[in-house]
């Protein structure tokens, strides 16, 4: 995973002759750096890890480190930036429920839309239809389509280990069931 | 992550001159059995062997120690940084120059607000005018001044307005972090942010940071500010060399930081609550043989993401994030590995059409770091919020100190 390197190293260097004294709470700004497992995507400056060949924010095609470098040289491989790189019209192939990073195959008449991102940009409008809640709050699988042919199979992700997610329905219009948190036992205590 | 010990936050004592509606550690009288001015120097001693490189001296309010300024010359003389979080009640042109020929650094003044409601939150009328001139007074002897602020719907519509302050008088750093239901301020449920405001905090926290940087302030998230959505780049990526890229890394309780209570308990993070995570006091072992063999210190050295459940058990970041600070996830469930106060879940229960929302079931004992428990419903997210920074609870009318102690 990400390296350790001193925090103190990285401080501005105005803070830095400063003194420091800017941690507040006990940890300190917890930054990593170089040689981290998450790079940020160039398109939507999410994190990323840097095994995941695309964002799973914004579905972009990532480069890895050294393709990058070797094209800022000029030496011309036919990778380029994510930034800069066409979108990608084609459907991803259907991964297992377990998996972390998520593309859902397009539907056939969207064949040549892009993929279409698990975690997605957030939506600009606040306003959301009510609507049933999901049976399940995890992931939309991305169902095995006898219409999806991959051309660029994605790695499967490591799972997750399971500590169980304690899901259960939320109700509509009904009183909200507690998906987290220690289970109900007795009435909440009234307030002085 | 490796484990070695770079900075300790020391709550010298837990007597206080304010008497802040949110304070963790309900602080006001001194602890019964504080440490004496021998042991403490022991303390100073032992930090330093053990490699600490900064000591930060809260309270309560540590300058209400006669022996403050001992404390602050030896830090100093040990090689240590020596800094400091205030109120600044107290703080005076005379005591500002003794801590400056003490050795001090760094002084980090609170302020949560502009004028009354600062105020409020510190249970003090004119502790905002205090606060501001204490900023004046350490600035005048040469000490380095930053501010600290909790982010709470009561601070949140007058960010802008304090960015202004702390430019204005110098602050070279602004450190923020969420107010969570520790002690009073698990009382305070209506100042409390909802998971879903987080969606409004974010982007005012990117923009103040730019803001900030253009003036010469650097604002810091604190570690329960959380993770991994769009601005974890414009916040925590800045703070690096580079200026991009830097994000979250887990908790570092037992890591490289440790927390002493002023009657010589160690713990890994000076916020966590007592119970639970103080591996020794000072009194009875060596402060070598706590951070090395105490179980209480090592729960975060760990790799093993075994303890994350709910949401963050299938967080996309959670071998890097191990549920964010361990201090909010415990105060508002009663056990770590699960943190509510996250952007990224924020916006992943938003894409799927619902929000989480956090209901108090109960109250913690009434002692310094208690906590009750809290329940998360994740409901549909109708757009209908509930809170506006327009619409920020009222200030209660309270019976604020106003004498002179």
């Amino acid at each position: 995973m990400g390296s350790s390197v001193d925090g103190a190293k990285l401080l501005p260097r105005r803070a830095k002759q400063k003194g420091a004294g800017l941690f507040l709470d006990a940890c300190g700004p917890a930054i990593v750096l170089a040689m981290s497992a998450l790079t940020v995507c160039p398109s939507c400056r999410r994190h990323v890890f840097v095994r995941d060949e695309a964002c799973p924010h914004c579905a972009q095609p990532r480069v890895a480190p050294l393709a990058a470098l070797v094209v800022s040289a000029g030496l011309g491989l036919t990778a380029c930036a994510a930034s800069e790189a066409p979108v990608v019209r084609e459907t991803a192939p259907a991964t297992t429920a377990n998996a972390t990073v998520n593309i859902e195959p397009a539907p056939q008449h969207e064949a040549d839309a892009p993929p279409v991102a698990v975690y997605g940009p957030p939506p600009i409008e606040a306003k959301v239809r009510r609507q049933d809640a999901p049976e399940s709050s995890a992931l939309p699988s991305a169902s095995a389509s006898a219409n999806a042919s991959p051309k660029t199979p994605l790695p499967t992700p490591e799972p997750l280990p399971d500590v169980g997610s304690g899901t259960w329905h939320v109700k509509k219009g009904g009183v909200p069931v507690p998906v987290y948190g220690p289970p109900p036992r007795d009435p909440p205590k009234r307030l002085p | 992550m490796s484990t070695s010990l770079r900075h300790v936050v020391w709550e010298l004592t837990l007597a206080c001159d304010l008497a802040c509606l949110h304070c963790g550690s309900r602080a006001g009288k001194a602890r019964e059995d504080e440490l004496g001015t021998d042991e403490a120097l022991d303390v100073v001693r032992q930090l330093a062997a053990l490699g600490a490189r900064e000591v930060s001296l809260i309270g309560g309010e540590a300058y209400l120690r006669a022996d403050f300024t001992t404390v602050v010359r030896a830090i100093a003389d040990a090689g240590m940084v020596c800094s400091m979080v205030t109120g600044g009640r107290g703080i005076t042109a005379a005591l500002a120059r003794r801590m400056k020929d003490a050795g001090i650094a760094s002084v980090s003044v609170s302020i949560d607000g502009i004028g009354a409601t600062h105020d409020v939150q510190r249970g003090v009328a004119g502790s905002f005018d205090a606060a501001v001139a204490a900023m004046t007074q350490l600035r005048e002897e040469g000490v380095a001044v930053s501010a600290n602020s909790q982010l709470n719907r009561l601070s949140f519509p007058e960010l802008d307005a304090m960015l202004d302050l702390f430019l204005e008088r110098g602050c070279h750093a602004w450190q923020v972090a969420m107010t969570v239901p520790m002690g009073r301020a698990a009382e305070r449920t209506d100042w409390l942010f909802q998971p879903y405001d987080l969606h409004r905090v974010f982007p005012k926290l990117a923009e103040l940071a730019e803001r900030g940087r253009h003036g010469g302030l650097t604002l810091y998230p604190g570690n329960n500010v959380g993770y991994f959505g769009p601005h974890e780049d414009a916040l925590r990526g800045a703070l690096t060399k580079t200026g991009e890229g830097g994000h979250y890394q887990g908790c570092n309780a037992g890591h490289s930081t440790l927390g002493l209570e002023a009657d010589g308990a160690v713990k890994g993070c000076p916020s966590l609550p007592t119970a639970g995570y103080v591996g020794g006091n000072v009194r009875e072992r060596s402060l070598s043989e706590i951070w090395h063999e105490a179980a209480e210190l090592a729960f975060a050295r760990s790799d093993a993401p075994s303890e994350l459940w709910g949401e963050c058990a299938r967080c996309y970041y959670a071998s890097i994030c191990k549920g964010g600070c361990t201090w909010t996830a415990h105060v508002f469930f009663g056990r770590r590995g699960n943190n509510p106060y996250c952007h990224h879940r924020a916006l992943e229960l938003r894409r799927r059409g619902l929000r989480e929302r956090l209901v108090r079931e109960s109250l913690g004992s009434g002692r310094p770091f208690d906590h009750g428990l809290w329940r998360s419903v994740v409901e549909p997210d109708d757009g209908l919020d509930e809170w506006t920074p327009e619409a920020s609870p009222p200030r209660r009318r309270l019976k604020l100190v106003t004498t002179a102690e």
